[in-house]
C-alpha cells in the first residue's frame, strides 16, 4: 500500500512544525489581549523570583565566598538553572501543569486528537508571562560573566558554552517535568511530587554541589540531573576541576534524559484510563 | 435499608479511604521535600559559618535554626487558603451568602484556616523535623520555653492567616489576586527569616525586618526556641496581631459595603 503526502514521514514532520508554529503564535496573540496583565505578571514573577538570588547575595555580602565561589561564581550556577527553568516553563507550561488534565479527565481530549499526546500538549500554550524568570535569569547572568570576563576567569568560548548549558538545562528541566508528569498517570495527583523533583533539586543546584553530602549529590547528578545541566559545566569553565567532558556532558545528559522521561510517558500513557465522567 | 442500598455506602466509604490514602502517599512526598530543603540550607550554612560563628549562631546553632524553621513553617507559613477561598468566593458570587452568615466573616475564615494548619504541623512539619533531627535538633531545658514558643507560633500563624486574608479581600476590587500574593509571599519569606537568621541582612533592612510583622512568623518563634531571646518577642507579635485585626476589620467593612452597591 503506498502512503499518501500527509502520512510520509518527512510530510508530517513538516506539518507538525507548521501546525507547532500556527498554534503558538494564536497562544501569543490570545495572551496579548490582556497586555498589563502580561505585563504585571512578567514583572512580578521575574522580581518574586529573585528570592533565591537575594538569598545568595545576602550570605556572600557576609561571608564572601561559599566553598571557594564568588558571588560572581555563583551567579553563573544561577543563571544556567534560571534561563533553563524560564525556558521550560515559557514553552512548556501544560507539562507542568498536567496534573489538571488528569483530574479533569481533560486528557481524552488530547488523546482524540491526529498527533501523538505530547506534541499537542506542548503545542498548546507558550506561557510568555514566564519571561521574567529567562530576562532575570540572564540578568545576573550577563553581570556575572561581565565581571569574570574582566577577571580573566572566563572566556568568551567559556560564554559560548553557556549558552549550551543553558538550552540543555532547559531540556533537563523538560526531562525532569515529563517523568513526573509521567506519574500523575498511576497517582493522579503531582503537585507534591513537582516540588520534590522540580523546586527541591533546582534550588540545590543553585549552590556549588561540594557543599552537599555525597548521596544528594548523587541524586542531582544522576537521579535527577539538573546538576548535570549548570553545575557540572560551570565548575570547568571556572576552573575549578573537570576536563572536557564537563562541556559535553550537558547536551548527553539532556538527550539521555528526554530518551528516558519520553519512555516513561508512553509507559503511563498505555496505562492511562479516562475518569470515566 | 436493604444491604444492596448499604453496599454503595460502603464502596464510596472504601473511595474516599483510598483517595484520602493517596493523598497521604503525595503529603509524604512533599515532606520529603521539605526536609531536602532543610538539608539544602542546613549544609549551605554549615559551608558559610565559620566554627567560631557569627552573632548567637555557630553551624550548630544555624543548623537547629534551619531544622526548627521547617518544623514549624508549615504552621506559619504554608498551607494557608484564605486568600484563594475567598477569591473563589468572589468570582462565583458565593461570597454574598458567605457575607450574610450570622458569623463575622474575618473570624469564619480565620477559624478554618487554623484547623487545616494544625493538620500541616502534625502531619507534615513534624515528620520534616523527625527527619531533619538527624542533623540536629534542639530541645528547650526550660519548660517555659515550650509554653512561650507555643504562644509566639499560634500568633505567628494569627499574622500569616491575617496577611493572606487581606490578600484575598483584594479580590473585592481586582478579582486577579496573584500579583499581591506573590508579594506577600516573598516578603514572609524573605524578611521572616525562613532560611537565614535576620541578622545576616545589611541595614537598614534588618531593623525594617526586625520590627516587621512577618519576623513574626519564624524569626521570633525560632529564637524563643533556641533559648537566644526571652518572651519579650511576644510583644511584637501581639501589637501587629492587634493592628492586623483592625486592618481586617476594617477592609471587611469595606469589602462588605462594595458588595451591597454592586448589588450583591
Amino acid at each position: 500500500m503506498s502512503s499518501t503526502p500527509a502520512t510520509r514521514p518527512q510530510s508530517r514532520l513538516l506539518a507538525g512544525i507548521r501546525l507547532y508554529r500556527i498554534l503558538l503564535s494564536a497562544s501569543v496573540r490570545a495572551r496579548m489581549q490582556y497586555k498589563l496583565d502580561f505585563v504585571a505578571s512578567a514583572t512580578i514573577q521575574a522580581v518574586t523570583g529573585l528570592y533565591d538570588y537575594f538569598v545568595i547575595a545576602v550570605i556572600l555580602w557576609k561571608f564572601d565566598t561559599v566553598h571557594g565561589w564568588d558571588i560572581y561564581e555563583i551567579g553563573l550556577l544561577y543563571a544556567v538553572s534560571r534561563v533553563g527553568w524560564g525556558l521550560y516553563r515559557i514553552f512548556c507550561d501544560e507539562i507542568e501543569r498536567f496534573e489538571n488534565y488528569i483530574v479533569r479527565g481533560d486528557f481524552d481530549s488530547v488523546l482524540i486528537r491526529p498527533w501523538p499526546s505530547l506534541f499537542v500538549l506542548l503545542s498548546r500554550n507558550i506561557d510568555l508571562t514566564r519571561l521574567g524568570w529567562l530576562v532575570q535569569g540572564a540578568g545576573v547572568g550577563a553581570v556575572s560573566a561581565r565581571a569574570l570576563l574582566r577577571a580573566g576567569v572566563l572566556s568568551w568560548a567559556g560564554v559560548g558554552h553557556l549558552v549550551v548549558a543553558c538550552v540543555s538545562t532547559g531540556c533537563l528541566f523538560l526531562a525532569v517535568g515529563m517523568a513526573t508528569a509521567s506519574a500523575a498517570f498511576k497517582i493522579v495527583r503531582i503537585e507534591e511530587l513537582q516540588v520534590f523533583t522540580e523546586n527541591a533539586s533546582s534550588t540545590a543546584t543553585l549552590y556549588p554541589l561540594d557543599i552537599y553530602p555525597g548521596w544528594l549529590r548523587k541524586m542531582l547528578l544522576w537521579v535527577i540531573p539538573l546538576g548535570a545541566g549548570n553545575y557540572v559545566p560551570v565548575r570547568h569553565l571556572l576552573g575549578k576541576g573537570g576536563t572536557w567532558v564537563n562541556l559535553a556532558l550537558p547536551p548527553v545528559a539532556a538527550a539521555l534524559s528526554l530518551c528516558l522521561a519520553t519512555h516513561l510517558w508512553h509507559l503511563g500513557e498505555s496505562r492511562y484510563h479516562s475518569t470515566g465522567s | 435499608m436493604s444491604l444492596r442500598g448499604l453496599r454503595k455506602y460502603w464502596v464510596l466509604a472504601s473511595k474516599g479511604f483510598i483517595q484520602n490514602l493517596q493523598y497521604s502517599a503525595s503529603h509524604l512526598i512533599n515532606t520529603v521535600a521539605s526536609a531536602i530543603f532543610g538539608v539544602i540550607y542546613i549544609y549551605l550554612w554549615r559551608s558559610v559559618v565559620p566554627s567560631s560563628g557569627f552573632g548567637d549562631y555557630t553551624p550548630l546553632v544555624m543548623t537547629y535554626y534551619i531544622s526548627f524553621n521547617q518544623t514549624t513553617m508549615w504552621f506559619t507559613q504554608f498551607g494557608i487558603r484564605a486568600h484563594v477561598k475567598i477569591r473563589d468566593a468572589v468570582r462565583s458570587g458565593d461570597v454574598a451568602t458567605e457575607l450574610l452568615r450570622p458569623v463575622d466573616f474575618f473570624s469564619y475564615r480565620m477559624a478554618s484556616e487554623y484547623g487545616s494548619m494544625v493538620y500541616g504541623l502534625i502531619f507534615r512539619g513534624f515528620p520534616v523535623g523527625l527527619m531533619l533531627s538527624l542533623f540536629g535538633y534542639y530541645l528547650p531545658r526550660n519548660p517555659a520555653t515550650w509554653g512561650w514558643t507555643v504562644l509566639s507560633l499560634v500568633l505567628g500563624a494569627y499574622i500569616a492567616i491575617t496577611h493572606l486574608y487581606l490578600a484575598g479581600m483584594t479580590a473585592f476590587w481586582t478579582t486577579e489576586i496573584r500579583t499581591v500574593y506573590w508579594v506577600i509571599s516573598t516578603l514572609n519569606l524573605t524578611l521572616g527569616g525562613a532560611s537565614m537568621p535576620l541578622e545576616v541582612l545589611p541595614q537598614p533592612m534588618y531593623t525594617l525586618a526586625r520590627w516587621s510583622p512577618f519576623a513574626c512568623l519564624t524569626f521570633n518563634p525560632a529564637r524563643i526556641w533556641l533559648e537566644l531571646s526571652g518572651p519579650e518577642l511576644i510583644i511584637p507579635a501581639v501589637v501587629w496581631t492587634v493592628v492586623l485585626t483592625l486592618l481586617a476589620q476594617w477592609v471587611t467593612g469595606m469589602a462588605r459595603r462594595k458588595l451591597e452597591v454592586q448589588g450583591g
